[in-house]
C-alpha cells in the first residue's frame, strides 16, 4: 500500500489525506431549507462550488439524496442536500462552524436564487392604454335575425379583405348579416365559416377594412391580475372600453377551454375582442353568467387559432 | 554581343513564369475554408506554442507583425485592450513576428501585451505570406479553418476589427462585438458596417431602443449606410412585431439595394409570421444568393430555409442548407444542431448524436443539445439492449392494438381508495404555432426535459418520452388530431396516467410562448395551465426549473398526499406512505377523523373532516414512512386516516408569476 502511495503525486496525496480526515471524523451538521427541489439544488450548488475554487472530492448518490465532499484551503466539509418536499431541499454541512464564514457566500448565492424577482404584469392604470383604444377601430355591430327575432352581436375585423371573427350562436352558415361599422357605416354580410363546437364564425363583408386587430401578436393566458380590456358593441352601441380580469380557474366544457372572467357583460357583447394592456388580442367574449351581469366568460386565443386553422 | 533572340525571348518567358508562380506561392495560400498550416513557435520566455494545441478554442486571431513599424502594430494594440476588457477565454490572439528579438521585447515592454508574442524563426509567417505586407491577420475558427485573411494595415485594420465585430454575434458575445465595432468606427466614424454591428448587437442583447437609435443615425445620412440603416430599423421594427411597418421597410430596401441579404431576409421573417410560407422560402432564397452583408446574416438565411424544408419534411434538402449556413458562420449553433433534429426525425439516432455533440462543442451549457443529446444516447442504448427493445415493442404494440380497438380499460377501483397511488403523468404532444423558430427541437426538449425533473422529484411518475413518441409514430397520428383534446385523454387513459400535458409554443418575433395545460383523465378538468414565455435572452434551463415547480405545486395542491397510521408507537407513527409514493422526510401531515353526523328530519348529515393531530416524516422507507407527532387533540391510533398538508417552507417554490 505504502509502496503504491509513493508513486502518486504529492498533491493527489494531499487530497487523499484531506478526503480520508474528512470522512473519519464528520461533525454533527447542522440545515439550512431552500425553496428549490433537489435536482434544482444540485446544479446550483455544484457549479458554485467550482466557480470558487472548491475542489470536488466526492459525490454520491445515497439514500438521502446527494452526498458531496469538498476541499478548499486545507479544510474540508461534507454538503448533504435532502429533499424536504418535491419544492424544497434541506442542506446540511458539516462541520458547520459559525465562526467559519467560508460557505456563507453559497448561502447567500442561494437565497439570491430562490428570490430572483419574476417578471409581473403590468397593472391597469384606470385608463385604457393607446394600444387598446387603437385596436376600437376594428370592432363591428352585427345584427340578424334567427326564428324572425332580432339578434346582434359583436364582432371585429381580422384581415383587411373584409373578414370579421365573432361567435357563432345565433347564426347559421350563409346567413345574411347586417355589419355595423365603427364609422357608422352598414354593409351587407355573409356568414362564410361557422364552428358551433367553439362556438366561432367568420363574415365575410363586400367592403376593405381599415383596421384589423391581429391574432400572430395575440396573448395566450393572461397573468390572474392582469386588467383585461372588452371592446365591442355591448347592447347595440360601439360605445367604448369595458375592463375586468380573470377570475377563477380556467374550465374546460364540452372539451375545450373557456376562461371565467369578471367584467361587465352586457347583452350583445358576445363576439367582442379581449385585449390586454399592451393591445393584444387574447380572448372573445362567449356570454355572461346567467344571473350576473358582471361574470363572463371567454373563449381563450388558442380556441381561435384552432378554428382559424381549420378555415 | 549578338544575343540570340529566341533565348532571350525564352529567357524572359521564363523570368515571367517563375515570377508568377511564386507570387502565386506568396500571395495565394491562404484562403477561407482551408485548413491553416500547424506550426510551432517559442514566446520571449522560450516558451513553445502549438497551433494544434488550441484547436479546441471557438476563436483563434494569428497577427503577423512588425515589431519596428507602428503601422503594423495599431491593430495589435486594439486587441489586446479589447481583450483586456472582455474576458473571453475561448478567443485566443497570438502575436507573430520575424524581427530582431530585442526590438520584439522593447515593443513588448512598452505593450506589456497579455497575450504570447511568438518569434518566427521558422518561416511560419512565410507559410502565411506574412513577409512583405505587414500586418497580416488571419482569424481560425474551430479545426483550424481559416475564417477570414486581412492584408496590410489601416484602412484594412478597420475592416477586420468590423468582421470580428460580426463573428461575434452568433459566438454569444454580443457586448465584445459592441466593443470591436466601436473601436472600427474610431477608426473610420463613417464605417456604416460597423455602426450596424453595433445595432445587431444591441438587437441581440433585447436592447431594441438602442439598436433602432444607432439605425435611426446610419438612416438619416446620405450615404450607402442610409440603406443599411433602414434595413436595421426593419430588424427592430420585425423583431417588435410591428410586421406591416417591417416589412414596407424592407421591400422598400429591396427595391433600392436588391443585393442587400438582410432586407431579404427580414422580409422572410415577416412573410413567415403571417403564414405566408411560399413568399417566405423566396425571400430567404434571395437572401443567401444576396452579396452585400455580413457572413452571420447569410447564414441566418440559410438557416431559416433550412428550417422551412425540414418542416415540410425534406430533410435532406434542409441538411444541405443547414451545411452552408455553418459554412457560412462555424460559430452558430443553431443550423448543426437543426440538422440533428432532422436526422432524429428520420430514426437516423448515430448521425442525430453526432450533431447534437458538434453543438455541445460550441457551447457545452446548450441545454437543448443538452437535452436532445442524452435523449439520443437513451435510444441508442434502448436499440443496443434487445431484452428491452423487445419489451418496449410488445408495449407499444399492445397499445397501439388497445387504442385501434378502443379498448381503454378504466382500472377497476383499488380495495383502498383512500390512499394515493402513484400520480402518472404523460406529455401528448405539444404544437408549435406561429412563425418559425430559428431553433428546431424546442417541443421535443420542453416535453423530454419536464419528463425528466417531475420524475426526479418521486412525486410523479412520468411516461417514457421513448414509448410516447414510440406509440404516437405508431398510431400514426397527424398534428389536428393530437391537437384535438379527446384523442390527448384517451392516450393519457390508455397509459393509466392521472394527468396528461399538451400544450403549444406560440412563436413570435420577440418570444416563444410556452402554453401547457394539465387535464385529470379521470374528471377531464384543466388541472392546470401555464403560459410562460422564453426570449432569446432567457436561461432555457432556469424557464424549465420555473415551470417545473410550477408543476410540482399544483400536483401537491391539488393532489395531496392520503394514507393511513398502519402502527402506532409511544413517539412515532408507521404510515402506509414512502418514497415510491413521493414522501420525503419533513412531509407533514394531518390526521383526520370524519366530522360529527347529525340526522335530521331521517337524512343523515355528514359534517367535514376534522383534523385531529399532526405528523411529520422523519424517516422514510420505499413504501412506508415513520413520522413523529408535531400535535394531537385525541391520541391517534392504527387505520386513521391521514392526508398531506403544505407547509409554507414545502410549498415555496417559486411559480412564474403569471
Amino acid at each position: 500500500m505504502t509502496r503504491k502511495l509513493n508513486h502518486l503525486p504529492i498533491p493527489a496525496l494531499l487530497l487523499l489525506w484531506f478526503t480520508t480526515a474528512c470522512m473519519a471524523a464528520e461533525p454533527i451538521a447542522s440545515h439550512r431549507i431552500y425553496s428549490l427541489p433537489m435536482f434544482e439544488a444540485v446544479t446550483v450548488v455544484r457549479p458554485w462550488l467550482r466557480h470558487n475554487a472548491f475542489q470536488l472530492t466526492g459525490s454520491v448518490q445515497n439514500e438521502q439524496g446527494v452526498r458531496l465532499e469538498v476541499v478548499r484551503n486545507g479544510a474540508c466539509w461534507a454538503i448533504q442536500l435532502s429533499p424536504h418536499s418535491p419544492l424544497a431541499t434541506r442542506i446540511a454541512v458539516a462541520p458547520d462552524d459559525p465562526a467559519d464564514a467560508t460557505l456563507d457566500p453559497l448561502w447567500q448565492h442561494l437565497e439570491a436564487y430562490t428570490t430572483l424577482p419574476r417578471p409581473t404584469a403590468k397593472t391597469f392604470a384606470g385608463k385604457a392604454p393607446e394600444t387598446v383604444r387603437t385596436a376600437l377601430a376594428a370592432t363591428v355591430c352585427i345584427h340578424a335575425e334567427q326564428e324572425g327575432a332580432p339578434v346582434q352581436l359583436s364582432g371585429f375585423a381580422i384581415d383587411r379583405t373584409g373578414i370579421i371573427l365573432s361567435t357563432g350562436h345565433d347564426l347559421q352558415m350563409d346567413q345574411a348579416v347586417t355589419v355595423r361599422l365603427r364609422n357608422g357605416t352598414e354593409t351587407d354580410g355573409r356568414v362564410v365559416a361557422l364552428d358551433r363546437h367553439r362556438d366561432l364564425t367568420l363574415i365575410q363583408v363586400p367592403v376593405p377594412l381599415q383596421t384589423v386587430i391581429s391574432l400572430h401578436n395575440g396573448r395566450f393566458l393572461p397573468a390572474p391580475q392582469a386588467p383585461l380590456f372588452v371592446l365591442g358593441c355591448p347592447a347595440g352601441e360601439l360605445d367604448g372600453i369595458r375592463h375586468g380580469r380573470l377570475d377563477g380557474p380556467p374550465r374546460q366544457v364540452a372539451g375545450l377551454p373557456l376562461w371565467q372572467a369578471r367584467m361587465v357583460v352586457e347583452p350583445g357583447s358576445s363576439g367582442s375582442p379581449v385585449l390586454d394592456g399592451e393591445g393584444r388580442l387574447v380572448a372573445v367574449v362567449k356570454g355572461r353568467y346567467r344571473g350576473s351581469h358582471d361574470i363572463g366568460f371567454l373563449i381563450p386565443l388558442e380556441t381561435l387559432l384552432f378554428f382559424l386553422e381549420n378555415h | 554581343m549578338k544575343i540570340n533572340r529566341r533565348v532571350l525571348f525564352s529567357f524572359i518567358t521564363a523570368c515571367i513564369v517563375t515570377c508568377v508562380t511564386l507570387s502565386g506561392i506568396a500571395f495565394g495560400q491562404i484562403k477561407a475554408g482551408q485548413t491553416a498550416p500547424a506550426f510551432t513557435l517559442p514566446d520571449l520566455a522560450g516558451q513553445q506554442h502549438g497551433l494544434t494545441t488550441i484547436e479546441g478554442r471557438q476563436m483563434t486571431v494569428l497577427f503577423f507583425f512588425d515589431a519596428g513599424s507602428d503601422a503594423s502594430q495599431g491593430g495589435l494594440l486594439v486587441l489586446d485592450r479589447l481583450l483586456r476588457q472582455y474576458d473571453d477565454r475561448q478567443l485566443s490572439v497570438w502575436g507573430i513576428t520575424r524581427s530582431d528579438t530585442d526590438a520584439v521585447r522593447r515593443f513588448n515592454q512598452n505593450a506589456q501585451l497579455q497575450f504570447p508574442v511568438l518569434l518566427d524563426a521558422a518561416d511560419v509567417s512565410r507559410q502565411y505570406n506574412a513577409t512583405t505586407i505587414l500586418p497580416v491577420v488571419c482569424v481560425l475558427g474551430p479545426g483550424r479553418e481559416v475564417l477570414d485573411y486581412f492584408q496590410g494595415g489601416g484602412a484594412t485594420v478597420e475592416v477586420m476589427l468590423t468582421r470580428l465585430a460580426e463573428r461575434q454575434i452568433h459566438r454569444n458575445q454580443p457586448r465584445l462585438a459592441e466593443a470591436m465595432a466601436e473601436a472600427a468606427t474610431r477608426q473610420n466614424p463613417d464605417n456604416p458596417d460597423a455602426q450596424a454591428v453595433r445595432g445587431y448587437a444591441a438587437l441581440a442583447q433585447g436592447r431594441n431602443d438602442e439598436a433602432r437609435k444607432v439605425f435611426d443615425q446610419l438612416a438619416a445620412r446620405s450615404d450607402p449606410g442610409t440603406l443599411i440603416g433602414q434595413e436595421g430599423q426593419a430588424a427592430v421594427l420585425a423583431r417588435e412585431g410591428q410586421a406591416d411597418k417591417a416589412l414596407a421597410l424592407a421591400e422598400a430596401v429591396t427595391r433600392k439595394a436588391p443585393q442587400r441579404v438582410m432586407a431579404h431576409k427580414i422580409k422572410g421573417d415577416v412573410l413567415i409570421g403571417k403564414g405566408d410560407r411560399t413568399g417566405a422560402a423566396a425571400a430567404y432564397q434571395s437572401a443567401a444568393t444576396q452579396s452585400q452583408g455580413a457572413p452571420f446574416q447569410k447564414a441566418e438565411a440559410f438557416n431559416q430555409l433550412g428550417r422551412l424544408y425540414a418542416d415540410q419534411g425534406q430533410y435532406g434538402e434542409a441538411r444541405k442548407l443547414f451545411d452552408n449556413a455553418v459554412a457560412m458562420d462555424p460559430y452558430y449553433l443553431e443550423p448543426t444542431s437543426n440538422k440533428g433534429v432532422t436526422f432524429e426525425k428520420e430514426g437516423m439516432w448515430n448521425q442525430a448524436l453526432t450533431e447534437y455533440r458538434k453543438t455541445l462543442a460550441l457551447d457545452q451549457t446548450d441545454t437543448i443539445a443538452t437535452v436532445l443529446a442524452r435523449k439520443a444516447e437513451q435510444v441508442l442504448s434502448l436499440q443496443q439492449d434487445s431484452a428491452g427493445r423487445n419489451r418496449m415493442d410488445q408495449l407499444v404494440n399492445t397499445l397501439v392494438e388497445r387504442y385501434k380497438r378502443q379498448q381503454i380499460e378504466r382500472p377497476a377501483p383499488p380495495e383502498d381508495e383512500w390512499t394515493s397511488r402513484p400520480l402518472i403523468l404523460s406529455f401528448v404532444d405539444i404544437q408549435e404555432r406561429g412563425g418559425l423558430s430559428s431553433r428546431d427541437g424546442l417541443a421535443i426538449v420542453l416535453a423530454t426535459r419536464l419528463g425528466e425533473l417531475l420524475a426526479a422529484s418521486g412525486r410523479v411518475q412520468v411516461v417514457e418520452r421513448v414509448v410516447m413518441e414510440r406509440l404516437l409514430s405508431e398510431l400514426n397520428l397527424g398534428s389536428s388530431e393530437l391537437a384535438d383534446p379527446d384523442t390527448a385523454l384517451k392516450l393519457g387513459r390508455l397509459l393509466a396516467a392521472k394527468l396528461i400535458g399538451t400544450g403549444s409554443l406560440l412563436y413570435m418575433p420577440d418570444s416563444t410562448m410556452i402554453h401547457l395545460r394539465l387535464i385529470d383523465t379521470e374528471t377531464s378538468a384543466i388541472a392546470k395551465t401555464v403560459a410562460h414565455p422564453i426570449t432569446s435572452r432567457s436561461d432555457l434551463e432556469r424557464e424549465l426549473f420555473d415551470l417545473n415547480r410550477s408543476i410540482l405545486k399544483t400536483v401537491m395542491e391539488t393532489y395531496p398526499l392520503q394514507g393511513y397510521i398502519v402502527q402506532m408507537g409511544s413517539q412515532e407513527a408507521m404510515i402506509n406512505l414512502g418514497r415510491n409514493q413521493g414522501v420525503t422526510t419533513g412531509t407533514t401531515f394531518a390526521v383526520l377523523e370524519p366530522g360529527a353526523e347529525m340526522t335530521y328530519r331521517g337524512r343523515v348529515l355528514r359534517g367535514a373532516m376534522q383534523t385531529v393531530g399532526k405528523l411529520e416524516v422523519v424517516r422514510v422507507e420505499p413504501d412506508l414512512s415513520y413520522a413523529r407527532i408535531v400535535e394531537q387533540n385525541r391520541t391517534l391510533a392504527r387505520d386513521d386516516q391521514i392526508r398531506e398538508v403544505l407547509t409554507e417552507l414545502a410549498a415555496t417554490g417559486r411559480t412564474d408569476g403569471r
